[in-house]
């Protein structure tokens, strides 16, 4: 039998993050969750980003619709409009998601998925004040083609000529912060982007289809929001004060102190 | 073989319902999108009747359109049109994409970008646009065009209470010989799914506010659109640059406005700003040879009986010496005011 932990990381853990991001903008609470193998493999970690963009603001798009009706014509327009907003500002970010694959079976890696995010979720109530309703976010990547973001392509790059994923390693979650005073500031209209980046707006790389069910599974929805640098969906959901953790779990007091949750296969 | 060059076989005048086949001629003649006049005869006939309507009310609203044709009198010929719309738009909206340039920074990544944006406004509406111009091939390097385009402005200045006091006139965007175009192709077609001319089909040569409802309020991001959109934006169809260059010569602002559907430039300016107007100088008529003589745009003052054309004279003092024919050519007779404008006749565009 395996067993995982969902722990808080020690120090010098969270110095190798998985995904190359960084833990937190300088003043924010935040905290890294990894998740262990009881042989000690790092499997996959979690970032809980307490209060986004109070320090420092955060920015999204906002897919809206807008729709316009020529009565002469008897026709009528209806359009997706991307809107560069701080709709989350406040809420609770699960950031840098990752989990590793190593050859594990589906079911395994799901319950694993699960884990992540339920994981996450505990902490969030833990730490949140009592009956008090916070949005959680979580964003995940967006989709690639040969190694390039064609939503990227289609849009942010227009407007920076830099390589976004090189500055992103470089700032870190305020890389975003630092695009937006770049992009479009007024609403765009998706249909005049190319198809390539339409199609990839919202969209889940396949690879992350089992965070996505986790995340679909803990309550979360998407098709609202989209990280404005790849596209990728960001879902969103209420704290439930009423939350009941996944079959299987153990949550415990661990030797630091901090809450652990554990899963057996 | 007749001197087409000689300014004196020409006379602009306003339409008459004789000169609907000429005109029909020219609306065939000309590609998809390049005249403002339509390619059918009883539209064509509708137009003209509010034109000589126009010539003739003292009761105007601002609906008004003026049709003028500009004849070869040795030929006996129509070989030419030109119009005015007194109110853009009239009683709805005439919209148009105003290009604004917006600097936006970011500090953190050392970058700084000059954005150039499309706003769709409707800032045009209500102002006199010059429309329908068409020269027969022939007569291209000929005073023809000049008279054609730049008599209007004289007209329109004389009956200033028929018109406003800013002038704005449409250019055909850049197509292809089949009328494609890639402004519309990357804007339009996104929103409508059809052909540039089929949407002038839809159109049916009413007023395009109706379908320009159905564009996006928000503005567009040029450098979100294909390379070959962004380069249209503003540019001429190859048969336009010859009408566009007098009205360039004249001082519009070419870079303010364009079509929002085919992205050609939409030039506008102050009447009394253009040189043909600003030059201009009414003066008393006389027949005879003035010295020091050069080309002038000379019109008389009439509304339905008005006429121009381009003499050799002098506009610098008055009387304003004119041979007997062209006072002829105007209808005027010795001791008539006139207006009259020194023309620039440079080298053929």
């Amino acid at each position: 039998m395996t067993t995982w932990t969902l722990r808080p990381a020690l120090p010098g853990e969270a110095d190798a993050p998985v995904d190359g991001d960084m833990a937190a903008i300088d003043g924010e609470t935040a905290w890294t969750l990894v998740l262990v193998r009881d042989d000690g493999v790092q499997q996959g970690l979690v970032r809980v980003r307490w209060r986004i963009g109070e320090r420092c603001a955060r920015y999204w798009y906002h897919v809206g619709t807008s729709v316009r009706v020529a009565p002469e014509l008897a026709m009528h327009q209806r359009d997706r409009v991307l809107t560069l907003c701080n709709d989350h500002t406040g809420a609770v970010e699960l950031a840098g998601i990752a989990l590793r694959d190593d050859g594990l079976d589906a079911d395994t890696h799901a319950a694993l998925a699960r884990l992540l995010v339920s994981g996450a979720l505990a902490l969030v109530r833990e730490h949140a004040d009592p009956g008090e309703a916070l949005r959680v976010i979580a964003a995940l990547p967006g989709v690639r083609k040969g190694g390039r973001s064609t939503f990227w392509d289609g849009l942010g790059g227009r407007f920076y000529p830099g390589d976004p994923d090189a500055s992103a390693r470089r700032h870190g979650p305020l890389w975003q912060t630092h695009l937006a005073a770049l992009l479009p500031q007024l609403p765009v209209v998706l249909s005049l982007l190319h198809p390539d980046a339409r199609d990839a707006l919202g969209a889940v790389p396949e690879s992350c289809n089992t965070l996505r069910a986790a995340l679909l599974q803990a309550g979360f929805r998407c098709g609202r929001y989209a990280s404005i640098d790849d596209g990728g969906a960001v879902f969103e959901t209420e704290l439930d004060p009423q939350y009941v953790p996944a079959s299987g779990l153990v949550s415990r007091r661990s030797a630091l102190g901090a809450r652990e949750i554990v899963w057996s296969s | 073989m007749p001197d087409l060059r000689d300014p004196c076989r020409y006379v602009l005048r306003r339409c008459t319902s004789g000169d609907l086949p000429a005109l029909l001629a020219f609306a065939a003649a000309s590609p998809p999108g390049l005249t403002t006049l339509p390619n059918d005869r009883d539209a064509l006939a509708r137009r003209l009747e509010r034109s000589l309507q126009s010539f003739q009310t003292e009761d105007v609203s601002g609906e008004e359109i003026y049709l003028f044709a500009l004849e070869d009198v040795q030929a006996g010929r129509v070989v030419g049109t030109s119009g005015i719309a007194a109110r853009a738009g009239f009683s709805d909206r005439f919209y148009s994409y105003r290009n604004e340039f917006v600097v936006q920074r970011s500090e953190a990544l050392d970058a700084t970008i000059r954005v150039h944006t499309l706003h769709l406004c409707h800032h045009l509406t209500g102002v006199t646009l010059l429309t329908s111009f068409y020269v027969h091939p022939d007569y291209r390097d000929t005073v023809a065009p000049q008279l054609l385009s730049r008599a209007r402005l004289l007209f329109i200045q004389q009956h200033a209470d028929r018109f406003s006091d800013r002038i704005a006139a449409e250019s055909p965007g850049l197509a292809d010989e089949h009328g494609q175009c890639p402004f519309w192709d990357a804007v339009g077609r996104r929103f409508f799914g059809m052909d540039y001319a089929e949407m002038e089909r839809l159109a049916g040569g009413r007023s395009k506010a109706f379908i320009a409802d159905l564009m996006p309020p928000s503005p567009i991001y040029v450098p979100l659109l294909p390379d070959d959109a962004q380069w249209a934006i503003g540019q001429l169809h190859p048969e336009s640059e010859l009408p566009f260059s007098i009205l360039l010569d004249e001082g519009f602002d070419a870079d303010t406005y364009v079509d929002v559907f085919d992205g050609g430039p939409t030039v506008q300016e102050r009447l009394a700003m253009l040189k043909t107007v600003s030059r201009s100088r009414l003066l008393r008529a006389t027949p005879g040879a003035a010295q020091a003589r050069g080309p002038h745009l000379v019109t008389n003052t009439g509304l339905a009986g008005f006429r121009a054309i381009v003499a050799a004279t002098s506009a610098a003092s008055e009387p304003l010496a004119l041979d007997a024919a062209d006072l002829a050519r105007l209808q005027v007779a010795h001791g008539a005011t006139l207006w009259a404008s020194p023309l620039d006749l440079g080298p053929a565009p």
